[in-house]
């Protein structure tokens, strides 16, 4: 030991730095250090923390996809106001109209067009003898509303539909239905069918693909649906520029008062709440979410809060020395910050991966944007409140405590 | 011997209240001057260790004045007496205290962090005050990687990077071997009487006696009669001047 230089220990400390830059860094380097020391620490907490994430972006994935799947046919309409059987559930559960609530919304100030359209239930005959149940979509081969959608190899739709016992169905559906390509025939409730295009990404919730045809077609096979002269099961409707909805919707319920019309926003959140909420699939899948956001919580606290007890003597000499509580702070929630972000990016990944991979399945995990950093807000989020348990005990450091 | 440049009057420090209260240190005055090293001794319980934390700011006393620079500071909250620590005062511990995930040369770079100081000149001067103590060859070594007295030297730097008024220390030489010991003592034999620095040592070792300027002994929360405090002792033999 030596003090040769003794004039370079007589000094003032060096210029005063922007804070936010240069605390961010020794600070985010303690952080760093602090969570990477203990391997097995680390690890636990990483996986903890990336084992939520991925639950929360598969389940919060999947009620994304069945958001979507559910009212799908209803948000890609591109109608404003549907008129459906009184005490309609959702749009898949559909019940018999009589056609002439058509002309009735026809003759109402503000309804640029009403078209029929069909949805029933029918049974698929697959060429081994297997029946499965399919939904029928029908609707006039030059509708404006409620065709198929993302229809693939450039079929025309209006002369798909012409075509004798033409059907369109998904891709994703093909395999289900036997069906290998375009041109097959099968049957529907006993009558043949032919497959004439594919549509890409239409998916059900109920696993019961749709198939659209014609109107003609799918009257001629929803035979118990249309009985008593109600041939069709909604009206879909565009209002006139120049018209506003809500106020076309009420003069239309007005007229009608023993039908229901509602807004495509309606319709939709009407067929969504039905099979989240009152079935359950909803409750189950949001309480499994906060479950698995517990679970991470759990995980980073309490790896957090072993960390930060290991540390407490250097914590208390930091204060000892001057260090503000703010500084002791901005190194626990660093911690947190950091090892939220690394399982927050290992968890995302697997989770966007099994999307990729289940992408062509008909039920798999929708990740829009939104929900990847909305998730990673939650998630660093959670990994703040995990450290609150530090940060409790950080705060009640004694700086006398070095001398112990 | 200059003016005091921290002072306490009447200082009574109690822990705790009603039955269980327990008095620390019972009225007791005591002047640290610039340019010397002062020895706090004193047998287990004496009252030493918390004389130590109020004359550093770290313990406000239950009664009584303390005085940094002709200031009163007994009545400022915690917030203001870590921000008075961190400019006046430089703490060496037993046990060191270094962060073990942290280099030499970073443990010195969290005081210039605290002080908030550009961090390329940070990184030069801890680099600088490691060579000072003797480390040139260990700067980028962590504390796993050295022995107690390198260790020590580590805590000396980081110490020393706030260019503090006062250095206390808590038996500084309990973990160093004899020569290690007499190093460190030198090192601060030099801070105090080269930089007028005021050093005050909490110890139990007698090899630091010689090296004293002023020794004060405590026994049941008092300064002890005068006879063995204020003395000055010899230089000894080892210690480089």
């Amino acid at each position: 030991m030596s003090l040769s230089d003794s004039q370079s220990l007589e000094r003032t400390p060096g210029r005063a730095a922007p804070a936010c830059v240069w605390r961010a860094r020794m600070t985010g380097l303690i952080a760093w250090r602090n969570l990477v020391h203990d391997r097995v620490r680390f690890g636990v907490t990483i996986v903890g923390i990336a084992f939520a994430t991925l639950l929360m972006g598969i389940q919060l994935g999947m009620l994304v996809n069945f958001m979507q799947t559910i009212s799908a046919v209803v948000d890609r309409s591109g109608a404003d106001l549907w008129i459906a059987a009184h005490g309609v559930k959702t749009v898949d559960l559909a019940t018999p109209l009589e056609e002439r609530r058509r002309f009735q919304a026809l003759s109402t100030m503000g309804v640029a067009s009403a078209e029929p359209y069909l949805l029933g239930f029918g049974y698929w005959k697959k060429p081994d003898g297997v029946l499965e149940t399919v939904i029928l979509i029908g609707v006039e081969p030059d509708a404006t509303m409620g065709r198929p959608w993302d229809v693939l190899d450039g079929v025309n739709v209006h002369d798909a539909l012409l075509s004798p016992d033409g059907v369109i169905v998904d891709r994703l559906y093909a395999a289900k239905l036997g069906v290998s390509r375009v041109g097959e025939t099968f049957e529907i409730n006993d009558r043949r069918v032919r497959v004439v295009g594919f549509t890409s990404g239409i998916r059900t919730f109920t696993q019961s693909p749709y198939v659209f045809m014609s109107l003609r077609k799918a009257r001629s096979l929803a035979t118990n649906l249309v009985h008593g002269g109600k041939t069709i099961t909604y009206v879909p409707i565009r209002v006139a520029d120049g018209f506003s909805r809500e106020e076309t919707r009420r003069k239309l319920a007005a007229r009608m008062p023993d039908v229901d019309v509602l807004t495509s926003a309606d319709f939709s959140g009407q067929s969504r709440a039905y099979w989240l909420f009152s079935t359950g699939a909803g409750v189950s899948i949001v309480s499994s979410s906060l479950l698995a956001m517990f679970v991470g919580v759990v995980i980073a606290a309490q790896t957090l809060y072993a960390s930060t007890m290991d540390r407490l003597p250097e914590y208390a000499t930091l204060r000892a020395m001057g260090g503000s509580r703010f500084y002791l702070y901005s190194i626990v929630i660093q911690q947190a910050l950091i090892g939220g972000a690394i399982g927050y990016v290992f968890g995302m990944s697997a989770a966007l991966l099994m999307a990729w991979a289940g992408r062509e399945s008909s039920a798999t995990p929708e990740i829009p944007l939104s929900l990847v950093l909305g998730i990673g807000l939650v998630i660093e989020v959670m990994c703040v409140l995990a450290s609150l348990i530090s940060l409790k005990k950080v705060t009640s450091i004694n700086p006398a405590e070095v001398f112990r | 011997m200059s003016a005091p440049a921290l002072s306490i009057r009447n200082v009574s420090h109690v822990f705790g209240s009603g039955e269980t209260a327990f008095t620390a240190l019972r009225e007791v005055d005591l002047d640290v001057r610039r340019g010397e090293i002062l020895l706090l001794m004193g047998p287990s319980g004496s009252g030493k260790t918390t004389l130590l934390h109020i004359l550093g700011g770290l313990l406000r006393p239950t009664s009584g004045s303390v005085r940094l620079n002709g200031k009163a500071i007994e009545h400022l909250g915690e917030e203001e007496l870590s921000a008075l620590r961190l400019k006046h005062f430089g703490f060496i511990l037993q046990s060191y205290n270094l962060f073990p995930v942290l280099s030499a040369t970073e443990n010195v770079l969290v005081a210039f962090d605290l002080m908030r100081a550009n961090l390329a000149e940070g990184r030069v001067r801890a680099r600088e005050l490691l060579r000072t103590v003797g480390l040139a060859d260990k700067l980028d070594a962590f504390p796993a990687q050295l022995s107690g007295g390198q260790k020590q030297r580590i805590a000396i730097a980081r110490a020393l990077a706030g260019d503090p008024q006062f250095l206390l220390a808590d038996e500084p030489t309990a973990a160093l071997d004899a020569d290690t010991g007499r190093k460190a003592m030198a090192l601060f034999a030099r801070l105090a009487h080269d930089q007028g620095r005021a050093v005050v040592i909490v110890t139990h070792d007698p090899r630091i006696l010689p090296l004293a300027d002023r020794i004060v002994h405590i026994e049941d929360g008092q300064i002890a009669p005068a006879s063995d405090n204020d003395a000055q002792p010899p230089v000894f033999a080892g210690a480089p001047t």
